[in-house]
C-alpha cells in the first residue's frame, strides 16, 4: 500500500480568487481526505454591530462581500425591518427585486469566467467578464456604484429608477440574451469543457440533503429547494418562475443550473420591470429595534440567513450572517473525497466558494 | 416569517435534535449569542420551508455537546463558536474537531466578552471665558527661582 502524502492547497493558488487553505491527504494521485481550514480573511464585523449605529451598519452589511454586497445589503435591511415590524412599500420591493436578480446574473458570469479561467479556457473567460461588464454598467447608471451600491436601507431603497431606465436596462438584457446563448452553448457543448467536468465531483442527493447543501449546489443534485419561492419581502410572489433543477450533481451539472439561472433572472427581471408598481420608495422608521428576527434570503449562491436582536438603543446586540458557502463546506470536504488531485482546483471552483461571506 | 423558538435544557440537546433528524429537517444554521450570564445558542432547522429554532442557554463556565454526531456540518458552526466565542463544545466529530484553530486569530476568543451598551455621547462644554494674557501665577514664581539661581552664581 502506497505511503500517504499531505499536500496544501491554497490559500494561494491560481485558481482560488480568495484564501482558504485544504490540506490533501493524499494516495498516489486520489484524494483521500480534504481538511479545509479558514482565517486568513476574518475581520469580525458581527462583532461591529455593538459599535455603530444600526442603520448605518447597512454600509458594513453590504461589505461582507463584494459579489453579492447588494444581497447582503438587503438581508440585513430585511432581517431589522422584521424586528421592528416596517412595511417596505411595494415598488421599493420591486426595485430590490431587480437590483437583486442583476446581483445575481453578475455573480454568475464572474463565475462561469473563473471557471473558464480554471480548465484553461482563457477566451471563454474574456467573454464572460465581458458580458459582467454590461450588468456593472446598468449598476452604475442606477445606483452610481459598480461592486457597493449603498441603495438599500432600512425601510427601502435610496434611489428610484425611471420607467425609461427600466425599459432601457430590459432592453439591454435582451440583447445581453442572444450573446449570452453563444457564450453558454461553449460551456454545455464543447467536448473539451464536457469531457473535463461530466462525473467529476459528483455529490449525490442524499448527501446533498444529509450535508445540508444550499443553492445551486443543491440544486445541481436534485434537491429542489429556492428560498425565493416563499420569499414575501420582495416581489417574487408577483412572478412566475420554477427553481432550476440538475439531476446528475456533478461539475457540468452545477454549470448548467447557474446558466439556466442567469436566462431565469433575465426573465424576472422583465416580469418585475411589466408589473412595478408606482408609489413610494421608502418606509419612515422611528424607534430602535428591540426584538430579534431571522429571516432568509436567496443570495447568488444559496440560501442566506440573516439574524439580528436588538435592545431598544441604536446599537444592536447581536447580528449574524449564515452565508451559502458556509452551509456548502462541508459539501466540498466530502466531494474532495476521492477524487483525483487534477480535478480539486475544478471541484473547489464549482462549489463557487466565497470566503469573504463566510469569514465576514 | 414566523419567529418560533422552542426553549430547551442543555441535556436535552441531543434529544431534541435527533427528533429533528428523524423527522427529516435539514440543519439551516447554529447561532452563538453572547448574554450576560452565558450563551444563547439557536440551533435552526428547516423541512420544506418550515423553518424553526431550538435555544438553549448555556452559563458562561458551562459547556455543549457537539451535534456531529447526527449533523457532521454542524463541525463549521461548532467550531466558530469554540473559536470566536470560546464555548466549551464537547465531543466534536474526531475528523472535524480543529480544537481551536479552525479561524486563524491573533487573539484567543475575542468574542467571549458580553456586549456593552456604549456610553451616551459627551456633549461639547460651554466656552471657557477667554484667559487673561498675563502670565499664571506658578510660572511668575518659577522665573523668580530661577533669577535668585542666578542671582547666587553671579554671587
Amino acid at each position: 500500500m502506497a505511503e500517504t502524502t499531505v499536500i496544501p492547497f491554497g490559500p494561494q493558488h491560481p485558481v482560488l480568487p480568495e484564501p482558504v487553505h485544504i490540506d490533501l491527504e493524499m494516495q498516489d494521485e486520489k484524494v483521500l481526505r480534504a481538511i479545509p481550514s479558514i482565517g486568513y480573511v476574518h475581520r469580525g464585523l458581527e462583532k461591529l454591530v455593538e459599535k455603530r449605529d444600526y442603520q448605518k451598519f447597512v454600509y458594513v452589511a453590504e461589505r461582507i462581500c463584494g459579489i453579492c454586497s447588494f444581497g447582503h445589503g438587503w438581508g440585513y435591511c430585511r432581517a431589522v425591518e422584521g424586528a421592528m415590524h416596517i412595511d417596505v412599500p411595494p415598488r421599493a420591493k420591486y426595485l430590490r427585486t431587480i437590483w437583486h436578480e442583476l446581483s445575481r446574473i453578475h455573480s454568475h458570469l464572474l463565475w462561469l469566467g473563473l471557471m473558464a479561467d480554471a480548465m484553461g479556457f482563457e477566451n471563454l473567460f474574456m467573454s464572460s467578464w465581458r458580458m459582467r461588464e454590461k450588468i456593472l454598467d446598468i449598476f452604475e447608471e442606477t445606483t452610481g456604484g459598480r461592486i457597493i451600491f449603498s441603495v438599500c436601507k432600512i425601510g427601502g431603497v435610496r434611489r428610484d429608477m425611471e420607467k425609461g431606465t427600466l425599459n432601457s436596462i430590459v432592453d439591454r438584457l435582451t440583447d445581453m440574451e442572444a450573446e449570452l446563448r453563444v457564450i453558454t452553448d461553449e460551456f454545455l457543448k464543447e467536448p473539451t469543457v464536457i469531457r473535463r467536468m461530466s462525473g467529476v465531483g459528483v455529490l449525490s442527493r442524499e448527501d446533498a440533503i444529509e450535508l445540508c447543501c444550499v443553492g445551486p449546489v443543491a440544486r445541481a443534485s436534485g434537491v429542489v429547494g429556492d428560498m425565493r419561492l416563499i420569499d414575501t419581502e420582495g416581489a417574487y410572489q408577483d412572478l412566475s418562475f420554477e427553481p432550476c433543477v440538475a439531476t446528475e450533481g456533478d461539475c457540468l451539472a452545477r454549470c448548467k443550473v447557474r446558466i439556466a439561472e442567469l436566462f431565469q433572472s433575465i426573465g424576472l427581471i422583465r416580469q418585475a420591470v411589466e408589473k412595478v408598481p408606482d408609489g413610494e420608495i421608502a418606509a419612515l422608521v422611528r424607534g430602535n429595534p428591540k426584538e430579534e428576527f431571522f429571516t432568509r434570503i436567496e443570495q447568488p449562491r444559496g440560501e442566506a440567513i440573516y439574524y439580528v436582536k436588538g435592545n431598544g438603543t441604536k446599537f444592536l446586540d447581536r447580528m449574524r450572517v449564515r452565508t451559502p458557502t458556509n452551509a456548502n463546506i462541508p459539501a466540498l470536504v466530502r466531494a474532495l473525497q476521492g477524487c483525483d488531485y487534477a480535478d480539486v482546483p475544478m471541484l473547489v471552483v464549482t462549489i463557487d466558494p466565497c470566503i469573504s461571506c463566510t469569514e465576514r | 416569517m414566523k419567529q418560533e423558538y422552542t426553549e430547551i435544557e442543555s441535556p436535552a440537546l441531543l434529544d431534541n435534535v435527533k427528533e429533528m433528524k428523524e423527522d427529516g429537517y435539514r440543519l439551516v444554521q447554529i447561532c452563538c449569542t453572547r448574554v450576560p450570564d452565558g450563551y444563547e445558542l439557536t440551533y435552526s432547522f428547516d423541512k420544506e420551508y418550515n423553518f424553526c429554532h431550538l435555544r438553549l442557554t448555556v452559563p458562561e463556565s458551562g459547556w455543549v455537546m457537539s451535534i456531529t454526531s447526527l449533523y457532521w456540518s454542524a463541525f463549521i458552526y461548532e467550531n466558530e463558536m469554540h473559536d470566536l466565542f470560546g464555548l466549551d463544545v464537547r465531543h466534536i466529530a474526531n475528523d472535524v474537531d480543529y480544537k481551536g484553530t479552525f479561524y486563524r486569530l491573533s487573539e484567543k476568543a475575542p468574542w467571549h466578552t458580553p456586549p456593552k451598551k456604549p456610553a451616551p455621547p459627551v456633549r461639547p462644554q460651554a466656552k471657557q471665558p477667554p484667559v487673561s494674557k498675563a502670565a499664571p501665577a506658578g510660572e511668575a514664581v518659577k522665573t523668580t527661582a530661577k533669577a535668585e539661581e542666578g542671582a547666587k552664581e553671579h554671587g
